[in-house]
């Protein structure tokens, strides 16, 4: 179990997280669902250490790998997609290892013919699944996806959660995943937070019929 | 076939334009009607083709040309460096700052005199065309280095990509544009002020010796044709800069 214990965390004379607490379970996806301006990314930004606390616990998150899947896909605009992959693989294994790894999950994004292809001459939705490909190839053992889906399509959408979920990544993962959209938060999650705020207060935590 | 026309239209454009600037200046000789204030535009090309048949011209050429080439290349490696260096890190740049401030606001004619002072009268241009253009790519590299998107930073530090793998990817593909422009810059102004020391410390082999010489001899068509080359050569180091980048990274993401 990876956890937040009673944290703290302001922007100025704004407290967006005041003695907050989530603990995530392995190989089960959470939800957080709420309204933009809540505090949502600052509490993603605590999990990967991005945001310093003033106060607070991060539990065994530490030494902890991440694959997170921005809201926007922060791509290289200078690399291919192939190279956008391998930009996150090159310090883990040996060019020729990585390079099969990066071509294998662009393959399983249905890139495969675009691997040389740069962000922009691809559609939104085909860079979406480069920064996709680059989660899933990462193997971080914290999946995050920020607002992933933010204005796909419906069958695009259910690809990319099902790439997500088919991949053995949910099993060895703790997934964390932020949306607005109810049918989204209802096809993914085992849990969902209804959360409000700031400063951020989980008003509801539901177990979907996922998870029964 | 398409291309072929636009390019000769582009060249006929080129040449009508250069043929008003020599009218006007024919237009000038006339009113001026003295030879010594302004020469005509024939009396200069045709000292022009004089001079081109003297092998002394040519090596005046070839050592300025390395001049302002050592100057130039020393400028924009160390200034890139440097930059790097000062751009990621504040107490760097804090301290190094007052330095460039300074030297971009001292006249180029102090740093001459001193220069010749400390050096050879060979050595001198080329380092007051390192002294001014340094700070120029400095500057450029700086304002690259601090305008890198912070998101793909903050993606990079996520995924823990090594710092290397950060200055390979992020950081030098984004000083490119900066790159481009501040060593087309720095050419520019190498070929200024390498001439203008050259004036001063007088080798053997230069341009600004020879421009010194048209001076003091008053061979006012002289003085007018060293300096079409100096403006030819800036120009052809320029467009051979420019052509060359585009080569080697891709005109479509410079």
């Amino acid at each position: 179990m990876i956890a937040l214990n009673n944290i703290n965390i302001s922007y100025g004379n704004l407290k967006v997280l005041e003695n907050f607490s989530i603990s995530l379970e392995k190989g089960k996806v959470h939800c957080i669902f709420g309204a933009s301006g809540c505090g949502k990314t600052t509490l993603l930004n605590a999990l990967t250490g991005m945001n310093k606390l003033e106060s607070g616990e991060r539990l065994s998150l530490d030494n902890k790998k991440f694959s997170y899947v921005f809201q926007e896909d922060r791509l290289l605009p200078w690399a291919t997609a192939l190279e956008n992959v391998l930009f996150v693989l090159r310090d883990r294994y040996c060019d020729e290892e990585a390079k099969q790894i990066a071509e294998k999950y662009l393959n399983i994004v249905g890139l495969g013919k675009f691997i040389n292809a740069y962000p922009s001459e691809l559609s939104g939705g085909m860079q979406r699944r480069v920064s996709f490909a680059r989660a899933l190839s990462y193997r971080g053992e914290v999946f995050i996806l920020d607002e992933p889906f933010k204005g796909l399509d419906f069958k695009l959408k259910t690809e990319l959660i099902n790439y997500s979920l088919e991949s053995d990544i949910k099993e060895n993962s703790y997934i964390v995943f932020v949306t607005h959209d109810m049918q989204e938060a209802l096809s993914f999650a085992d849990y969902i937070y209804m959360v409000d705020g700031p400063p951020l207060k989980i008003m509801e935590k539901i177990e979907t019929h996922k998870n029964k | 076939m398409m291309d072929s026309t636009i390019k000769t239209k582009s060249y006929i454009k080129t040449i009508l334009i250069i043929g008003f600037w020599i009218m006007v200046w024919q237009i000038g000789y006339i009113i001026v009607g003295r030879d010594l204030y302004l020469p005509a535009p024939f009396q200069v090309f045709s000292r022009l083709t004089e001079l081109g048949a003297e092998k002394a011209f040519w090596m005046s050429i070839m050592y300025s040309v390395y001049r302002v080439g050592l100057g130039v290349i020393l400028s924009i490696i160390l200034g890139i460096a440097v930059g790097i260096i000062s751009g990621m890190n504040d107490l760097v740049y804090e301290i190094l700052n007052p330095a460039m401030v300074a030297i971009k606001s001292t006249p180029v004619m102090s740093f001459i005199i001193l220069a010749l002072i400390w050096f050879s009268s060979t050595n001198s241009p080329i380092f007051i065309c390192f002294l001014m253009c340094f700070p120029l790519v400095w500057t450029n590299t700086v304002a690259g280095i601090r305008n890198v998107d912070k998101k793909l930073l903050e993606m990079a530090h996520i995924y823990d990509v090594s710092k290397k793998q950060i200055i390979k990817k992020i950081y030098l593909p984004s000083l490119k544009p900066y790159f481009v422009s501040s060593s087309v810059q720095a050419l520019g102004l190498g070929w200024k002020v390498t001439v203008a020391a050259e004036v001063l410390s007088n080798p053997r082999h230069s341009i600004g010796g020879n421009l010194y010489a048209a001076k003091a001899y008053l061979d006012i068509p002289g003085l007018f044709a060293w300096t079409i080359t100096v403006i030819g050569l800036s120009y052809v180091f320029e467009v051979f800069f420019v052509s060359l980048m585009k080569k080697k990274m891709g005109s479509e993401r410079l």
